[in-house]
Formats: C-alpha cells, structure tokens, sequence
C-alpha cells in the first residue's frame, strides 16, 4: 500500500522550493531595480568627507561616520583623490584618530574593511600601540593583499624595530612573499635604510631567505655598497641558503666589488648550473683577464644557461677571445658562442 | 510473481521520490546561493576596487598554456587575445601537439617566432619536445613548442614544464579570454592566500563579434541548440559550482579557464595522460594531495574570470563531447574511489564525490530506470496519474525557475544586456531546456557506458568554426 502521506510531504517540499525560486527572482528583479543609486551615495559620501578634510574640526563627528565600512571605504576615496599634497597635517592627524577610535570595531569586521583601515591609518602617518598591535595581526590574516597592505604601513612607519618583528612573522607560501613584493616593501621604509640593512645581515638566519634575497635586491635599486664585505662573506659560506648565494652573486654583478671576482670566478665550476649560470653572468661587470680560460671550457658545459651566459660575457669582455670559441673543435662551444653573437647583434641594431 | 513486481515498484517508488526530492533541493539550494555569494561578491569588490587590488597582480605573474591540435582556423586569435590582456606580467605557451595542419606554421608566421634551442626542464613527464620557438624582444613572451601527439595531458604537462611562473592558467586554443580575465582570476589568490587553483567562467561564444583578437560585440545565440547550451553552461556554472565552493568541494575545474599553483601540481605528478577528463582528474588529485598532507587549501571558482569558448553546433559534436566528459568523470571516480564516503577526505569524499557519483555520473541510468519503473507501475495499476503528472510539473517548473535564475545571474555578474524579446526568448527555452535538452544529454551521456572499454582514450573531433570576424571577412 503507498504511504500517501510519504507523496504529500514530498509533493510539499518541492512546491516550496518552487515558491522560494519564485521568490529569489523577484528579489533580484527588486535589488537590481532599488540599489542602482548606490553610486549616488557614494559619491555623497566622497563630497562629505572631502569637505571635512578642507576643514577638519569636529573628531567626534568624523569618528562617528567611521563606524560605518561605506564612509571607511568613502575616506580611502577622498584621501586618494586629494593626493598627499592635499591633505593638511591638521587632517591628517583628525583621520589617524578617528581610525584609531574604532580599530577595535574594525578588527571584527571583514578583511576588506582591514585593510581599508590600515591603507587609511598609514595615509595619515597614524602611528599608536593600538594600530603597530592590528597591523602585527593583521600580518597573519589570509588575504595576501591585507598582508601586504600591512607589510607596506609596517614600513611606512619608519620603525626598525618594529619592521624587523613583522619580518620574522612571514609565514606560508613563499610566492606570497615573494623577492619583489618584499623589495618593495623595503624602498618604502622611511626610516635609515643603511641601519635596517645592517640590523637584517646581523641575524640573517632569523628571517626567510625571500627577505635577503629582497634586501640584495633592494641595494642594487639604491646603489647601496657600503655592506659589500658582508655579503661577500655571506656569498663565501657554504652554510648560506642557495638563493642568498645567488642572490649576492647577481649582488657583485651590479654592483662591482673587486675582493669578489675571485669567489665569483670558482663558482663557474659549481656543480649546480644555477651558481655557475648566474657568475658567468656577473663577471660581465669585470674585467675577467683572468677569468677568460674559465668562460671559454663553460662554452661547454652540458647547461644551456652556463654556456649562453658565459658566451654573452665573453662577447662583451674578451673579444679577444671570440675566435678562440668560434673555432672551438666542440659544436656546442661554437654554436652558442655565435648564437650570443648575433643575440649582441640583434639588440645594438 | 505479481506480488513482488508490485513490492519492488513500491520500493523503487520512495528511492525515485526521494532522488527527485533530493536533486531538487540541491538545485534549489545552489541557486539560492549562487544569488547570495554573487550579491555579496559583488558588495566585496567595491571595497578592492577602493583598494586598487590590481596593482597586487604585479606580485603574481602567470604562464598562459594553451594546447593545440589542429586549430589552424582559431589559433591565431586566440593568441592574439592573449597579447591584448589587462595584466602586468605574463607569458603566452602554445604546445603544439602534433598537428597535422599549419597550426605552428600560421603562428610563426604571424608573430614572427624564431627558433631556439633552450633545454626544457622536464618536472612532469611528457613526449620529447622537436623545436621551440620563441618571440623576441615582445611582451607578452610568446613561445611556441612542437611536440610528438601525446594527447591534451601530455600538451599540457609540456607547457608545465616550459612556464617561468609560479601560477600557470589553462586554456583551449578555440577560446577567447576576456580582457581582465587574470585580473578577475587572480583575485581569490590574492583574497586567500590558502587558494590553489581557481576555475574561471566559460562562456559561449559562438557568435560573439571578434576583432583583433578582441571582443567587440556579444551577440545572442540565434541557433537554438547554442542558446540551450548556455543555458545549461549558466546552470552548471553559476549554480552547482558557487555551491561546491561553499564547501571546498569543487572537483572540476574547466580546461578552458583554468588557474593552479605550478609547485602543487608537479608535486602531484602533472596531468595524468591516461585518461580523458584530465582537467577533472588533477583537481581531484589536488584535493587528495591536499587532505593527505593537511595542507590548509582551498579550490575556487571565480564566476567573473570569463573565457569565451565555441560550443557544439551540431547535435553529432554535441554527442561527442557530452560522452567524452562523462567517460572523464567516470575514470577520476575510479582513479580517486578510496576517497568516496572517506572522512579523512573531508567535504570531498563526503559530499562532492557522492554529488557526482550520484547526481552526475549514474544520473541517466537512474533517469532510465526510472522511466522503467512508471512502465511497470503503469502495467500494474499502480500509477496515481494526477498525483504523478502534478509532481513531474512542479519539477519541470522548479528546474526551469533554477535556470532562469542562473542566467540571469550571470547577465547581472557579467553586466550583458538584454532586449525584452531575448528575455522573452530565453524564459520560453528554459522550458525546453528543462524538458527536452536535458533529457537528450542524458541519452548523449548513456551513451558513455557504450563501448567505454574501447573508447575511453579516445577524445573524438569536433567541428571548429572561425570566430565571426573571420566568418564577416569572407562573405565580405
């Protein structure tokens, strides 16, 4: 016998899911309809805000509306717009205590409102126990745009001290803290840069190889040689993390440091491509008078990137030598040799 | 004899009652929530607008890889799109997968490839590569390898193995990326950090406008059976899909738009060249590798990260590829069947799995059997006709209500207009859609079990089309 009352109340499930559908359609149909103004009172509240900044006076007030993310969101606006020219000290400093009123609220909320907050506590040179405490957390949130925003007003605030806490805080994936997001974050430090870098050589074990790597990095960008001989003796030490290693070789590329030539030239015998690739390309900054014999049995070495490199320096440095290669009795030799030739060729037409 | 006829019809009546019940619920619930998340998505990314998260995209460079076989007709603006994207730092691998037409030749022509002998370093396996060659001096980096037919897999594990980038994203040669298509699917990464591939928003293109490797202009499908697959592509992508998200469950992440973690997938041994679902078969892997090593992951679908793709014109392809998808789902079920009903899986053993093994993959022989057992009750005076017809038309309307809803959701995700009449047009083929189409590719998806042994290495061809400014070119 069928359990009719089984039917109806599948029968009954089905008509309200159906109901519900019908339902979310109008809704949407509504929503759709009713929230196209939202730009409108968005741009309210740029305009509002704007007027404040011209004319800062009244924090409660200010405090007030940050309460609410849409103003938040609003003030990024309006701060962006200005620019930093526009904005005075007084305002400044009227938006940094505000933001600072309601950190906590904003450390409840979503990871967008975060970083809103953060963008707009570093804008306003805001610097207090409470926001250096919501960045550190913030540090460790999951959004790598909120990290980063974080790492950047770390940096912003000109603390070394603080700076170098929030570097021995990285964690996760290394892409996400990838060499050129960390270089980054490094030319934005406002504090002495030379005291940092040399704060970060102190303990390089202490933090993540991306970091020195970073730091390299960063020094070729400013030109910066006065840690020369520690990186050389970073680059010496076969306890060092392969990639500092490499990174202090292409370091020596840029920025030539005559001690290092030596090391430079006994690593195109490594037996990982990688370091003899990446000195082969840096001895192009030397003179490699004593080097060339070294560059020319690279030409063939079973690595496609050791021997391009080492033909590159060779056609910069030792034309002397080109023919030498040229006539090598090794096809490999001769082919990069005249590939990295026409490689030259090519880019100086 | 009668008697247990009617006893197993009475059974089989509450497992069908319950499995419709069940089916119905799940569409419903994905709608539901595909309406919300998309709502919310769109609230969340006013604030990164505000934000300016585009400039974060600078941090993650991506490998575009598009395998091809004998595309000769639509290589060449598919590549040509790929030049033209809103991103800051990428580059373009198109794998050659010996093609027997001018595939290679039309690319090296057009973009002025030069050959060179750079050494591939080989992390996932794959058939040897014969030449490569390589753009100079343009951004994006193009580079074109020509390899031994090994299959779309192997294509792919080639262009793994080629890219410089830690993310790579995976397309067909016969699709175009919308312009901010890596901006939008790289978001999540950027949201989440635990994020390690994110499938992207196909769209169908059949008639879309093209030119200079540039959508100019969507235009509605005006062929019948096109506008029924997109229909379907909105269900599927705008309903199932958010939903499976909710529970990091999502087990198919399309080969058309695809992006992943390159470290994570040569960990997990690159695509397997066995099968035919390979897109699903790594995803499924991912997963596994992931639950296994409490690796803290999450899969994602990026419903704005659009690839506009070609779509079956003809019902014959349409077989071919419905069959071939479903022969996929079957081999990555069993590949991965230790972790069905397995805890230690997580929602994907649990739920996702379960979800395809019963709502996907045996879903037409259900469907049949079914059909069977109204036959029988029918023989045996046991169908209640009104009850039975009432029941099949609330299902009929809540399955066209769900598809309706998805498309217009995915008008309003990605802000495409539509006149009255299409409106009109597109409510009166969800109909059609719900009864009809589906039922078709449920014959086209038995038809899997038919000669699975023999044909499940076997991708078959499809028919491609030029994109329309090709097509506006000739007949001038």
């Amino acid at each position: 016998m069928i359990d009719s009352a089984f039917y109806e109340s599948n029968l009954l499930i089905i008509e309200i899911c159906v109901l519900f559908c019908l339902l979310v359609n109008l809704y949407n149909f509504f929503r759709y309809i009713f929230t196209r103004p939202r730009s409108f009172a968005h741009t309210r509240r740029v305009e509002t805000l704007k007027r404040i900044l011209s004319a800062p006076s009244n924090a409660a007030h200010l405090t007030w509306l940050l309460e609410r993310n849409t103003y938040l969101q609003a003030l990024l606006e309006a701060l962006q717009q200005r620019g930093e020219e526009g904005v005075s000290e007084e305002a400044r400093q009227l938006v940094g205590r505000s933001v600072n009123e309601n950190l906590f609220r904003y450390s409840r909320r979503d990871d967008a409102v975060r970083a809103l907050a953060v963008n707009i506590g570093s804008l306003s040179g805001l610097d207090s126990t409470e926001f250096r405490r919501f960045l550190t957390d913030c540090i460790h949130r999951q959004p790598v745009y909120l990290r980063v925003a974080s790492l950047r007003a770390c940096a912003a605030l000109g603390s070394r001290q603080f700076l170098l806490e929030a570097f021995k805080e990285l964690e996760g994936y290394p892409q996400h803290y990838g060499v050129k997001l960390l270089t980054d974050v490094l030319l934005l430090y406002r504090g002495d840069f030379r005291l940092l870098a040399g704060a970060i050589l102190d303990e390089v074990p202490s933090y993540h190889p991306n970091l020195i790597c970073a730091l390299l990095s960063a020094m070729i960008r400013l030109g910066e040689t006065a840690f020369s001989k520690r990186i050389l003796s970073l680059m010496k030490d076969a306890e060092t993390d392969g990639e500092i290693r490499i990174a202090a070789i292409k370091y020596f590329g840029a920025l030539p440091y005559r001690p290092a030539q030596k090391q430079i030239s006994e690593f195109l015998g490594h037996e990982e491509w990688e370091y003899a690739a990446m000195a082969a390309r840096s001895l192009e900054s030397y003179s490699c008078r004593s080097c060339g014999d070294q560059l020319l049995r690279c030409l063939s070495s079973r690595n496609w990137y050791v021997r391009y490199n080492s033909a590159a320096t060779l056609a910069s440095r030792r034309p002397d030598l080109v023919g030498e290669a040229l006539n090598s009795s090794d096809r490999y030799a001769r082919n990069i040799m005249q590939y990295a030739i026409n490689v030259k060729e090519a880019a100086t037409v | 004899m009668s008697e247990f006829l009617r006893d197993f019809v009475s059974v089989a009546n509450y497992f069908f009652l319950l499995y419709v019940v069940c089916y119905a619920v799940l569409l419903f619930f994905a709608a539901i929530y595909g309406s919300v998340v998309s709502d919310r998505r769109m609230k969340l990314k006013e604030y990164q607008a505000t934000l300016s998260l585009q400039d974060m995209t600078n941090y993650f460079p991506i490998s575009i890889l598009v395998p091809a076989h004998n595309e000769e007709l639509t290589i060449l603006d598919a590549v040509s799109s790929l030049t033209k994207l809103d991103y800051s730092e990428y580059e373009v691998i198109v794998i050659d997968d010996g093609s027997t037409d001018a595939t290679a030749e039309v690319l090296i022509e057009a973009l002025d490839l030069k050959r060179t002998n750079r050494p591939v370093r080989l992390q996932t396996s794959c058939l040897p590569i014969k030449a490569l060659y390589e753009s100079e001096g343009q951004k994006p980096h193009i580079m074109l390898a020509i390899k031994e037919n090994g299959g779309k897999a192997d294509a792919l594990n080639m262009g793994v193995n080629l890219s410089s980038y830690p993310y790579f994203l995976t397309m067909d040669a016969d699709s175009i990326l919308q312009k901010d298509a890596l901006q939008k699917i790289i978001m999540p990464v950027i949201e989440d950090s635990r994020v390690i591939a994110v499938g992207g928003s196909v769209q169908v293109a059949n008639e879309t406008l093209i030119r200079d490797g540039v959508i100019e202009e969507h235009r509605f499908p005006s062929k019948p059976l096109v506008l029924l697959q997109l229909l379907d592509y909105s269900r599927t992508f705008m309903g199932m899909r958010l939903l499976l998200d909710a529970f990091n469950g999502n087990m198919i992440i399309s080969g058309a738009c695809g992006l992943f973690r390159k470290d994570l997938v040569i960990q997990v041994g690159g695509y397997n060249t066995n099968i035919v679902g390979e897109d699903m078969e790594l995803v499924v892997k991912l997963h596994a590798f992931c639950r296994r090593g409490h690796i803290p992951y999450r899969i994602v679908y990026a419903s704005d990260a659009v690839c506009w793709t070609q779509v079956p014109s003809t019902l014959s392809d349409l077989k071919t590829q419905r069959r071939r998808w479903h022969m996929g789902l079957f081999q990555s079920l069993g590949i991965h069947k230790e972790a069905l009903f397995n805890p230690t899986y997580g929602s994907m053993g649990l739920l996702s799995m379960v979800y395809y093994l019963l709502l996907e993959a045996v879903e037409p022989v259900i469907e049949l059997l079914g059909l069977t057992v109204i036959l029988l009750a029918a023989y045996l005076q046991m169908l209640n006709i009104p009850f039975m017809i009432w029941y099949f038309f609330l299902f009929f309307l809540l399955s066209t209500l769900v598809t309706i809803t998805s498309f217009f959701m995915r008008n309003y995700t990605l802000s495409v207009q539509l006149t009255v009449w299409q409106a009109i047009k597109v409510i009166l083929f969800s109909f059609i859609e719900s009864l009809g189409f589906h039922q078709l590719l449920s014959v086209y998806r038995m038809s899997a079990f038919v000669n699975y042994r023999r044909d499940r290495h076997h991708w078959g061809t499809i028919k491609r089309d030029t994109h329309t400014r090709d097509k506006e070119k000739n007949t001038g």
